[in-house]
């Protein structure tokens, strides 16, 4: 027998392809608890995986040299490798997920040069590369049905405005975000990283209002699914003022708060006086933009100089001048408002403003005007009688 | 014999031209703002713009843009519609404008707020 011979009998055909693939997998396993532990993220996703995804994934690993290195970049020690902050939680978010983390495990040993492309882009330089790869995961371990999941966990203030739902409320809930307009938003949202301030703001101040609020937003919006989209790209730009005139479908915070007062009004009855605490909580939950409000008027007119140009149907005569009058109640300010021609464009100072006002009180001849001069009749003066 | 004449194709004939302001309820365009409510627009030497009006706009405000060649401000709505101010934006106010980025608006009527909004304020301006 040659050693040709020898060799594969001896060593070649004892190691099926299958005692072969376990040894290399074995090997993988292992060096994979090796990262785990010297990888946070890694280490919890690790052992928020069932046996058999975790075998899945060191085959995986041990039979493509190209995604174990890549593997071994991403969690390399020290400084968390190449790893992204959005990809750092990413595999925080799968990780607190096992069903997400079972399903990112079967997508990748299904796919496994996808698998490798993905671990590439999750550790681009490139920002929209990340992201994009980011949703590519997010679109995977998320399967239709099961968008809230995904956003739940994201925000503390979504997360206590969701407790406070009633399982009826939390359904609907999750049918709105199946939406096509609304899933792409919240999952690139998630992708992101970045939970945007206008959640966190309206989910802060519906967890203020009294039990049975968040339930009537979650109606309200459920009766108006094709207002759905609007709120939650206003609430993605963190813009909550709109994203509540979307939901009220009026026009602005006033009418915002008009249409929750106007949808509390069938509850007064069962509150028995409670009415009075609930609508308080709610003009609360709003103080900030009232606030807003008057700071931003009082931003405005800060200066206490402005220029402005009044229209409409009648001219708008005389409405610049109430605003003003209402911008001085509010601040106390004293302002000085040039007047611009909307017609022409010339400038009437305020100076010029104030002589033109003086002129017109002295050509009245009422003592009782502010300021006015009593003066002396027109015509030939009539002396007066004399006793005789 | 009929006593109604047939509405014939001539009847949808329209040989002159739309009245002035007049536009079709449902079109993308609304009548101008000024033809509408009193409106005041005012701006101070730091950009800070706002708009006061006396009635509700005609839906809710996306962005307003300000074409600083044709000297105009325009309104543009969610549902894509858009509203001319229906006033020309005048040099004093142009250089201050320009610089601006949203512009506060104020429902005012009966000396109540009714109604407020911060909206982003796009600039188009050619500059070669």
């Amino acid at each position: 027998m040659g050693i040709k011979e020898w060799f594969v009998d001896n060593i070649v055909e004892p190691i099926a392809p299958e005692t072969a693939k376990s040894w290399r997998t074995d090997a993988a396993q292992q060096q994979m608890q090796e990262m785990g532990a010297n990888n946070q993220q890694f280490g919890a996703l690790l052992e928020a995986l069932p046996p058999e995804q975790e075998k899945k994934l060191a085959e995986l690993a041990g039979n493509n040299p190209e995604l174990r290195t890549q593997l071994t970049n991403f969690m390399a020690p020290g400084d968390g490798g190449q790893m992204s902050g959005q990809a750092a939680q990413l595999i925080a978010q799968v990780s607190e997920n096992p069903d997400m983390a079972v399903r990112l495990v079967d997508s990748m040993h299904a796919d496994p040069a996808g698998a490798t492309k993905l671990m590439i882009d999750l550790s681009s330089s490139d920002p929209a590369v990340r992201e994009q790869a980011t949703v590519s995961v997010l679109e995977t371990v998320v399967p239709q049905g099961h968008t809230l999941e995904a956003v739940v966990g994201q925000s503390e203030g979504f997360k206590a405005f969701y407790e406070q739902l009633g399982p009826d409320e939390q359904t609907k809930l999750g049918e709105l975000m199946e939406r096509p307009g609304v899933r792409d938003m919240v999952l690139e949202t998630a992708a992101s990283g970045e939970v945007p301030a206008g959640v966190d703001a309206m989910a802060d101040s519906i967890s203020n209002l009294p039990a049975g609020a968040a339930n009537m937003v979650v109606n309200k919006l459920y009766d108006n699914p094709e207002r759905s989209e609007d709120v939650f790209a206003k609430l993605m730009q963190g813009d909550v003022m709109q994203a509540g005139a979307s939901l009220m479908g009026g026009g602005g915070l006033m009418n915002s708060m008009d249409g929750m007062m106007s949808t509390f009004e069938g509850l007064k009855d069962g509150l028995m006086g409670g009415i009075t605490n609930l609508l308080g909580s709610i003009m609360s939950a709003f103080m900030p933009f009232l606030e807003k409000i008057m700071g931003s008027i009082g931003n405005m007119f800060g200066g206490g100089e402005f220029m402005n140009m009044s229209g409409g149907p009648n001219g708008g005569t005389g409405f610049g001048a109430a605003m003003g009058g209402l911008v001085k109640n509010l601040t106390g300010m004293d302002i000085t408002a040039h007047n611009v021609d909307p017609n022409t464009g010339e400038v009437q100072t305020a100076e010029a403003q104030r002589l033109e006002q003086d002129r017109q009180r002295l050509a009245t001849s009422d003592p009782s005007m502010p300021g006015n001069r009593v003066r002396a009749p027109e015509g030939p003066q009539t002396p007066a009688p004399t006793a005789t | 014999m009929q006593g109604k004449k047939d509405k014939s194709a001539d009847d949808d004939i329209e040989v002159f031209g739309v009245r002035k302001n007049t536009v079709a309820a449902d079109g993308p365009v609304h009548v101008p703002m000024t033809d509408k409510m009193n409106v005041d627009l005012m701006i101070n030497r730091d950009s800070r713009v706002m708009l006061a009006h006396d009635r509700p706009f005609s839906g809710i405000l996306q962005w307003v843009e300000y074409d600083v060649d044709a000297q105009s401000l325009t309104f543009v709505t969610s549902d894509g519609k858009i509203q001319d101010l229906g006033m020309k934006i005048h040099p004093p106010m142009r250089k201050y404008l320009r610089l601006a980025t949203t512009i506060d608006t104020v429902l005012y009527r009966d000396k109540k707020i009714h109604d407020f909004y911060s909206v982003p304020l796009v600039v188009r301006e050619t500059l070669h």
